[in-house]
């Protein structure tokens, strides 16, 4: 699964979406016929005005908005990732002639007539000639694909197996290199080319994203982040990476990402160009309540200043959390974060400029397209409207209370369900929110239940689903209260 | 009238009057003789008295002749060539060979020269290329390990570009090796050649010289020879001419010229 927008320079556009075994055009709902016969992840990237794909497992293949062809990448690596930085693709854990990097980076040479090579090329029927340095290839193509003197020589297969140095390459088909071939051989797999590197390589671990942040290509692994600036790989130093590619997003000058294993690590990053910081430490209930198995599922997408990333279904017993299909949101301009569910299993999402607003779009596992935000139900189905306050302490947090009454005044507010939580009550803070009942009128009055009355403070939260455009307004949340006891520093010691 | 001379021209015996005057008296004789009797005398003809007169004069000549048979017939003359040979090769030899010495050894001191020449150029070569091919290669390793450690200090030692840069330098760094390998096999060969060339020179020099003093040796041994054969000529006919005797003994003239005239 995988959905990119696609706008051309000149003007056309497509909405391009992988799903079954063909790329579609989502407004037609036509296929290429590619015949995709892998389940992996698609991802697309755009280029030179070309759209490029990668699915691990096809050929990779490029599209100008008619028809899929191997322009651009007639012998390139097979990539789980891309990202263009700067005027080179990139491309990210690769599998080059059946030889497996997960840990390595490949770039393009710089376009030449808008038309890139990749430096690689790689065969099964390399020859040579015993205690000889020429090495050639029907298949080889090496001023084509423009392998360079110096380049390395990979004899994959054979009794020649091994690293060899591109001395001269004479022709398409022949190339001389440095050292002496021992044993004549043919039908040797190969691989040749330098435009690699590899990022803490053979480290347990392997590259999830690629991603761009201050002008630097960043390197996503599932226990490190990386930073390239062109010349220089650097890890940014005690920050863990990602575990879901999917969940990086950059949200004004920074990247937010999820990272997800251990309690204390698990959460919401965001990356200001220097370093990150785990910012989601205020909803941490709701990250331990995110299934391990959706840790490399996460998806995010942005909208505005909103940062939202889907997380699948929330569980969090201890605290009382349960959440179908859970939809985390960040908003940077007051940093707060919210909670809420949605209808689908989202599994891709991208922006499409159609023709001149920016649509954000999102896919879903039964192979629908959907806009976000768009209208007052998710998909046909209602959206539910969650909000909690503060806890209120009536009389500061060392007098216990008797709550009698709550009023609630707001507007269009009717249908909201109130339910409250106690804090202090002196000695524990309520688990699970206990309910009051609906809002009926602009002004409604809620009765203390008598056995769940007596705490130092109280926090409330309302709850709404509807298809209608959400327009509440809570204006004032009045406790009606007195005095029971005061709680002295000596109970709080005992506590 | 004829004269004396105008008779023996116009009988075509011109010759005849050339041996008369050749004779001392014999012509004043004959004259004498033809003027008296108007040509002939005691009744001869003309032919009879010249011949007579002829025969008086050629009486000693053939008595001299005889003796000189005689006298060769005894004393066949003999000169030993073989043995003036050896004569003269002892004579002339040492100085030959002392000459043939004092070339040689020329030869062979430029010989031996070229070779060690080219023996140094190679040594010096050869030392050369080790001092090379020692220098380039620590200077290859120690470019290459700082560039290691570039790309390790950028984190990039894992990358295809360390590669390449490294692979680029070993390449440069055999190309350069080849081009000096190439001019020092060139300047081996240079030296070879020259030694070589320089050797064919000497042999071809010391072939002429040889061949040069063995005809002048051959020339001298010749030329001595023919000198002592020449004085063992002169002696022998020496001991003829005393042999034979007066009148004519004391002329140049041999006896076989003598011969064909008579």
């Amino acid at each position: 699964m995988g959905i990119r927008g696609y706008n051309k320079s000149d003007g056309s556009r497509k909405l391009i979406a992988a799903y079954g075994n063909d790329l579609l055009d989502v407004d037609t709902n036509l296929g290429y016929s590619l015949n995709l016969t892998s389940t992996n992840k698609v991802e697309f990237e755009v280029f030179l005005d070309d759209l490029f794909f990668q699915n691990y497992n096809h050929t990779p293949l490029t599209f100008d908005g008619s028809v899929w062809t191997n322009k651009h990448v007639t012998r390139t690596p097979l990539a789980k990732f891309m990202k263009v930085y700067g005027a080179r693709m990139y491309l990210g854990y690769l599998n080059v002639n059946g030889a497996v990097y997960p840990s390595r980076v490949w770039y393009s040479d710089l376009p030449k007539n808008d038309t890139i090579t990749w430096g690689l090329s790689y065969g099964s029927d390399g020859t040579n000639t015993a205690n000889n340095n020429v090495f050639t290839s029907e298949q080889g193509g090496f001023l084509a694909y423009n392998i360079k003197v110096g380049d390395p020589l990979f004899i994959t297969s054979g009794a020649n197996k091994g690293q060899y140095t591109v001395s001269e390459v004479e022709t398409d088909n022949l190339l001389r290199v440095e050292e002496t071939i021992v044993n004549q051989s043919s039908g040797q797999s190969y691989w040749v080319g330098g435009n690699f590197f590899d990022v803490r390589t053979d480290d347990n671990d392997e590259i999830t994203w690629l991603g761009e942040n201050n002008d630097r290509l960043m390197v996503f692994k599932r226990n490190s982040l990386h930073r390239y600036d062109g010349s220089s790989l650097r890890t940014v130093k005690g920050v863990p990476g990602t575990t879901s590619g999917r969940s990086v997003v950059n949200l004004g000058a920074y990247t937010l990402y999820f990272h997800g294993s251990t309690t204390d690590k698990t959460g919401f990053y965001i990356y200001d160009g220097t370093t990150s910081t785990k910012i989601s430490n205020p909803i941490q209930p709701f990250i331990d309540g995110i299934d391990q198995s959706n840790y490399p599922l996460i998806v995010s997408w942005t909208e505005g200043n909103i940062a939202r990333a889907f997380v699948g279904d929330l569980t969090n017993t201890n605290e009382g959390i349960s959440i179908t299909n859970c939809v985390i949101s960040y908003d940077s301009t007051n940093n707060s974060w919210s909670t809420d569910p949605i209808g689908d299993i989202v599994r891709c999402a991208t922006s499409f400029r159609d023709p001149e607003e920016v649509k954000i779009l999102i896919g879903n596992n039964m192979g629908q397209v959907l806009e976000t935000p768009s209208g007052y139900s998710f998909n046909g189905d209602p959206i539910a409207w969650v909000w909690e306050t503060q806890p209120i302490y009536p009389r500061g947090a060392g007098i216990m209370n008797i709550m009698t009454k709550v009023t609630v005044i707001g507007r269009d507010a009717n249908g909201t369900n109130i339910s409250y939580k106690l804090w202090d009550n002196p000695y524990k803070i309520d688990d699970k929110w206990t309910p009051l009942g609906d809002l009926e009128y602009d002004r409604t009055d809620f009765i203390m239940p008598y056995r769940h009355n007596n705490a130092c403070g109280i926090s409330f939260r309302g709850e709404e689903i509807s298809d209608k455009e959400p327009t509440p307004h809570i204006e004032t949340i009045i406790v009606t209260s007195y005095a029971q006891r005061s709680v002295t520093p000596e109970v709080k010691q005992i506590i | 009238m004829a004269t004396f001379d105008q008779s023996y021209a116009e009988t075509g015996r011109q010759s005849e009057l050339d041996a008369l005057r050749a004779q001392p008296g014999a012509y004043e004789q004959a004259k004498a003789a033809w003027e008296s009797g108007g040509g002939t005398s005691g009744g001869q003809s003309p032919e009879q008295m010249a011949q007579s007169i002829i025969d008086a004069m050629m009486a000693p000549y053939k008595a001299a002749f005889d003796r000189a048979k005689q006298f060769e017939k005894d004393n066949p003359f003999f000169f030993d060539e073989m043995l003036a040979r050896s004569s003269s090769e002892e004579r002339y030899d040492p100085y030959y060979e002392a000459e043939l010495k004092d070339f040689v050894s020329g030869i062979e001191r430029r010989r031996s020269a070229s070779v060690q020449d080219e023996r140094r150029v190679l040594q010096e070569l050869t030392s050369q290329t080790d001092d090379y091919l020692g220098r380039t290669k620590r200077q290859l390793d120690q470019a290459v390990k700082a560039s290691e450690e570039g790309f390790a200090g950028a984190g990039l030692f894992f990358s295809g570009d360390r590669l390449r840069k490294t692979g680029e330098m070993g390449v440069e760094a055999g190309a350069q090796q080849r081009t000096f390998l190439r001019g020092q096999q060139y300047s081996g060969d240079t030296a070879q050649i020259a030694k070589e060339r320089s050797l064919a020179d000497l042999m071809a020099t010391e072939a002429t010289g040889r061949r040069q003093q063995t005809a002048t040796r051959e020339t001298a041994l010749q030329t001595d020879v023919e000198q002592q054969k020449k004085e063992e000529k002169a002696r022998y006919e020496l001991e003829r001419q005393q042999f034979i005797g007066y009148p004519l003994s004391g002329g140049s003239q041999s006896f076989t010229d003598m011969a064909s005239f008579l």
